[in-house]
């Protein structure tokens, strides 16, 4: 084939290329899915989140939380007497992806507000974009210190800030457990290295105890940590501070009393989940987490609000198994999101943000809630310890100081 | 006459086994050189040496002179030695044409990435004379109603012709041909002698293993019988054909069939 | 198609032309989102050219593009920011580094297959940690604030603009590696994959060509990552992951993998589907599998082959017609 017609084919596929998303676009517009003008009886949301990959049980527990919130609010006649329509959208861990997704979002689908994502590079990646674009966007579980630090105007947390883990577990163990060495072991992801680091800093802050050791580890592929704990199988610290996300947690805690080592482990959140027990066996009962939700515990009654009593058993009525972390976040990020809307009686971007701004004695399903100025939240945080029967007991409950 | 070629104490060893075992041998400009002996006795080993699919464990092998013992296969086909396989190996997606042209390869004056880039570039204009100069050798060995074939659909005997057109590609002046004969049936072994007189009345000189034994004795000058690595017999067809220690090679005497070194020793 | 009457009749090429530029402004004003979309196909296409120069035509399971791809984000996002120099300088350094790390594959090219693909398994996990763990990229949060492309001191931000960059060098990418493949150059690199010893015994160096491919096809990656910075302003090692690179793997494969016009219908396809079967939840990864499996009953033509497939049945139909006039210019005629 001559010169020119190489290039010339070129350009035809890049012709055939274009005519195929027209079509596709014009595809989509049929059914109705793709909306210039939206309906004016529907408020759409924009929902974004990892449901597949290696965080996919984390996602799609927040999205059975979103998706109840959002029947229950329709039930009771919708937002400003419209019916709620989420509109997901299946990020993985890949921030190209979630800028992909938060653009389509909001060009495409013209949603007014985004709840999303749970992992924090990804929430990261779209700040930018939701700030352009004057879209308030409610993390449910993006516990990244950074999100609220940049200036940025649009980004709220339903979760809790890492920091509060590490700050929470720091106090209780320094002041409470009166630990003088500790060893840290976390994840190298942004999620386990945030609350480590910050961990870290709050023990060495306080001058009371002493960072005795500070291992890492790629959670994806180690399974084995014994080469890391025998470092201090001669001279157990008081405490290990787990900082992971996962299973991690679990077969550290396992391989250590395998290997002999006698200590107190100490968890964030991710040690709350059903994963750690599972893994870890007898190994981790005597455990204390972290968290904001405690209805999975045994006597969360002693300490729980009454909003927190309500929404276990309504949960555990109609899902016939208890509620997690990630439940109870996706929960009240939506339900906060729609309270902004009704309080705000609009959809416009500055409106919303100033109605969720302006939530500062919110009853939800972990207890009072109250918004900071930065987009940050303020709640209740507890202590709590596994159980021989993989139950969790409340120890005790601490405002963090901010 | 000059030699072309020669090998001084050529061993090859694969772990254990000895495939080579300190050969000695020469080709001489312009003669055709045979390389015989029962299967298994290191011919195709010995080529592989020469053209340099495998390094020597010890020895020196010298082209017109030079020492090329440390030169790669690739470099080896640029200093005019050309080569054919026991199977003939071609390049399985291309067309017969494709074959012969990138047999000048090593010819080929190719800028930096391979002809360049634009449209009047060295490329274009080589691509001409790639086709005139691959056409022509196709002819040479008769193939050139073929050209635009898929290689795939040739049959056996046409392919082993067809890579003796893609060795000549390289101008060699020495051509290693590994049993061009097998699997021949008997119209085209004619063929195949007379194709490698033509090329053999152009000046290359040629080292051919064959066990078809009278395409063996017709064509060469010279032989050079291996048996267990070693050589055993050199000489014209005259002398070895008479040669008892060959026959034997051939016929199985002594334990040879196990696999173990055959003792000297005559029954 | 009627591309033979194109060539003689300019005028209707440059009405083609023409619809091509602009169909892309009318899209825009339709929905910006596609324009967004575009160029992120866009930018796997050219990910997917590399990589199928690399797997296609070389023949090397090469597991770590997504490395290069980072890399090339990487230098150019860290320049960017630190030196604050322009665009196009930036993209410059992005494709020496990326190119640069692919001469750091050159001893292992040498490797068998398994072996190969294995280090280049590795080596994309490294990177993928260097880029946690160096102090100077950013860490597990990425790297932020990264100047966003500018000609002449005027910063861009239209997505429109960006799209129409990343096109053209798209195209001078395609160009590039479609050239390669029909020139010597190409031949080859086929020639090495499809009989490694023949090819030595003609002169061929094949490790010197597979060398030459991979900085080609790192380069390429590097200048797609330096895009992928500059119009996005923050990237992150979650992005170059593996599992990246088995995605452009899924391009090349699912296009086409011995043709270099594969990865335009590989990324079209792997990128709508990923997008609009959001609906479908969890089960999209049956439909991966499901595509995957397909594009094996035509492996190695994939869809561009299904292309040249149907081309070649109106050809034949078209030669039964008008026989007199006409004229192959296709190889092999039955």
């Amino acid at each position: 084939m001559g010169e020119m017609s190489r290039k010339l084919s070129a350009m035809g596929m890049v012709l055939i290329m274009f005519f195929m998303f027209d079509a596709f676009a014009l595809a989509k517009k049929s059914h109705g899915q793709g909306a210039k003008s939206v309906p004016a009886n529907e408020l759409k949301i924009g929902w974004m989140g990892g449901i597949t990959g290696i965080l996919a049980e984390l996602g799609l527990n927040v999205r059975e939380a979103t998706d109840w919130a959002v029947e229950e609010a329709n039930q009771a006649g919708g937002i400003n007497g419209r019916q709620i329509r989420i509109v997901y959208a299946d990020t993985k861990i890949d921030p190209q992806l979630a800028r992909q997704s938060a653009e389509r979002l909001i060009m495409s689908d013209r949603v007014p507000a985004i709840i999303g994502d749970y992992y924090t590079p990804n929430t990261d990646a779209i700040l930018e974009i939701v700030e352009k674009a004057k879209v308030p966007l409610i993390t449910p579980g993006s516990g990244g210190i950074m999100l609220t630090q940049k200036g940025y105007k649009y980004i709220f947390r339903g979760c809790y800030s890492s920091e509060f883990d590490a700050l929470v577990a720091g106090r209780y163990a320094v002041e409470n457990m009166k630990a003088r060495r500790i060893v840290i072991m976390g994840a190298s992801d942004s999620f386990g290295r945030s609350v480590g680091d910050a961990f870290e800093k709050y023990v060495k802050g306080s001058g009371k105890a002493e960072i005795v050791g500070y291992d890492t580890y790629d959670f994806a592929t180690t399974k084995d940590f014994t080469n890391l704990l025998l470092k201090y199988k001669a001279n157990p610290p008081d405490i290990i501070y787990l900082s992971g996300a996962q299973a991690d947690g679990g077969l550290i805690t396992k391989q250590a009393v395998e290997a002999g080592i006698k200590t107190q482990f100490l968890g964030n959140l991710a040690q709350t989940k059903s994963a750690y027990y599972k893994i870890g066996g007898k190994a981790t009962v005597g455990t204390i987490a972290t968290t904001s939700f405690i209805g999975m515990a045994e006597n969360y009654r002693d300490f729980a609000e009454p909003s927190t009593v309500k929404f276990t058993e309504a949960f555990v009525k109609r899902y016939q198994k208890a509620p997690t972390l990630d439940h109870a976040q996706g929960y009240d990020t939506t339900n906060m999101l729609l309270e902004a809307f009704r309080i705000a009686k609009s959809t416009d971007g500055e409106k919303v943000r100033e109605a969720l701004l302006g939530l500062s004695d919110y009853k939800s399903a972990r207890g009072t809630i109250k918004m900071l100025p930065n987009g940050d939240i303020l709640v209740k945080m507890f202590l709590i310890q596994l159980m021989d029967d993989g139950k969790w007991k409340v120890l005790a409950a601490i405002m963090p100081k901010v | 006459m000059e030699t072309i070629l020669e090998v001084k104490n050529l061993t090859r060893r694969f772990g254990g086994v000895v495939a080579v075992d300190d050969v000695s041998m020469a080709v001489k400009e312009g003669e055709i050189k045979g390389l015989i002996g029962p299967n298994g006795a290191g011919k195709t080993t010995l080529l592989n040496l020469i053209s340099g699919v495998y390094r020597p464990t010890n020895g020196r092998i010298y082209f017109c002179g030079q020492d090329i013992t440390k030169e790669s296969a690739s470099a080896r086909a640029g200093l005019s030695i050309g080569r054919t396989f026991q199977q003939p190996q071609l390049f399985g997606e291309m067309t017969a044409l494709e074959n012969v042209a990138l047999g000048e390869y090593c010819r080929t004056r190719i800028g930096f990435l391979g002809g360049g880039l634009g449209p009047g570039s060295n490329f274009c204009k080589n691509l001409q004379r790639l086709r005139t100069s691959s056409l022509e050798r196709m002819e040479l060995v008769g193939l050139q109603n073929i050209s635009d074939m898929q290689c795939g659909g040739l049959s056996y005997g046409q392919k082993k012709i067809l890579e003796i057109a893609r060795a000549m590609g390289c101008r060699p002046r020495l051509l290693l041909l590994d049993e061009p004969a097998a699997g021949l049936n008997h119209s085209e072994v004619e063929e195949m002698n007379k194709l490698i007189l033509k090329i053999h009345s152009k000046g290359i000189s040629v080292l051919l293993i064959e066990h078809n034994m009278r395409l063996v004795m017709n064509l060469c000058h010279n032989l050079t019988v291996l048996d267990f690595g070693r050589v055993i017999a050199q000489g014209t067809p005259d002398e070895i054909r008479p040669n008892k220690r060959v026959q034997e090679a051939y016929l199985g005497k002594g334990t040879r069939g196990d696999g173990r070194r055959r003792d000297d020793a005559h029954h | 198609m009627a591309l033979r009457k194109l060539i003689h009749a300019p005028r209707w090429s440059f009405i083609f032309v023409a619809l091509v530029a602009l169909f892309p402004i009318w899209a825009n004003s339709y929905d910006r989102f596609l324009i967004v979309f575009a160029t992120n196909i866009l930018i796997y296409i050219m990910l997917g050219l590399g990589l199928q120069a690399i797997f296609g035509s070389a023949g090397m399971v090469e597991l770590c593009h997504a490395a290069f791809f980072g890399i090339g984000a990487y230098s150019s996002a860290l320049i960017g920011i630190k030196w604050r120099l322009p665009f196009p300088l930036t993209a410059v350094a992005g494709i020496l580094t990326a190119g640069l790390s692919g001469l750091i594959m050159v001893p292992i090219i040498r490797l068998r297959e398994v072996y190969y693909a294995m280090s280049t398994f590795a080596f994309g996990a490294i990177v993928v940690v260097l880029m946690k763990e160096l102090p100077f990229t950013g860490g597990v949060n990425g790297l932020g604030g990264i100047p966003k492309a500018s000609i002449a001191g005027i910063r861009l931000e239209d997505p429109l603009v960006f799209f129409y960059i990343v096109l053209i060098l798209v195209i001078a990418v395609y160009g590039l590696f479609s050239k390669l493949s029909t020139n010597l150059f190409g031949m080859s690199l086929n020639a090495v994959r499809q009989n490694e010893p023949a090819a030595e015994s003609v002169g061929i160096y094949p490790n010197r060509l597979r060398s030459l491919v991979t900085i080609l096809g790192a380069g390429s990656a590097g200048l797609a990552g330096s895009l992928v910075a500059h119009i996005q302003g923050f990237i992150n090692p979650d992005m170059f992951t593996v599992d990246k690179s088995l995605f452009i793997l899924g391009i090349v494969v699912v296009g086409g993998l011995r043709y270099i016009r594969g990865p335009w219908p590989g990324a079209l396809v792997m990128m709508f589907i990923s997008e609009y079967t959001r609906e479908l939840k969890e089960y999209i990864q049956l439909v991966y599998g499901l595509i995957l499996a397909l594009s094996m009953i035509f492996f190695p033509k994939g869809l561009w082959g299904l292309v040249t497939l149907l081309w070649k049945q109106k050809a034949i139909r078209h030669y039964l017609e008008n026989s007199e006039t006409w004229k192959p210019y296709s190889k092999s005629k039955t």
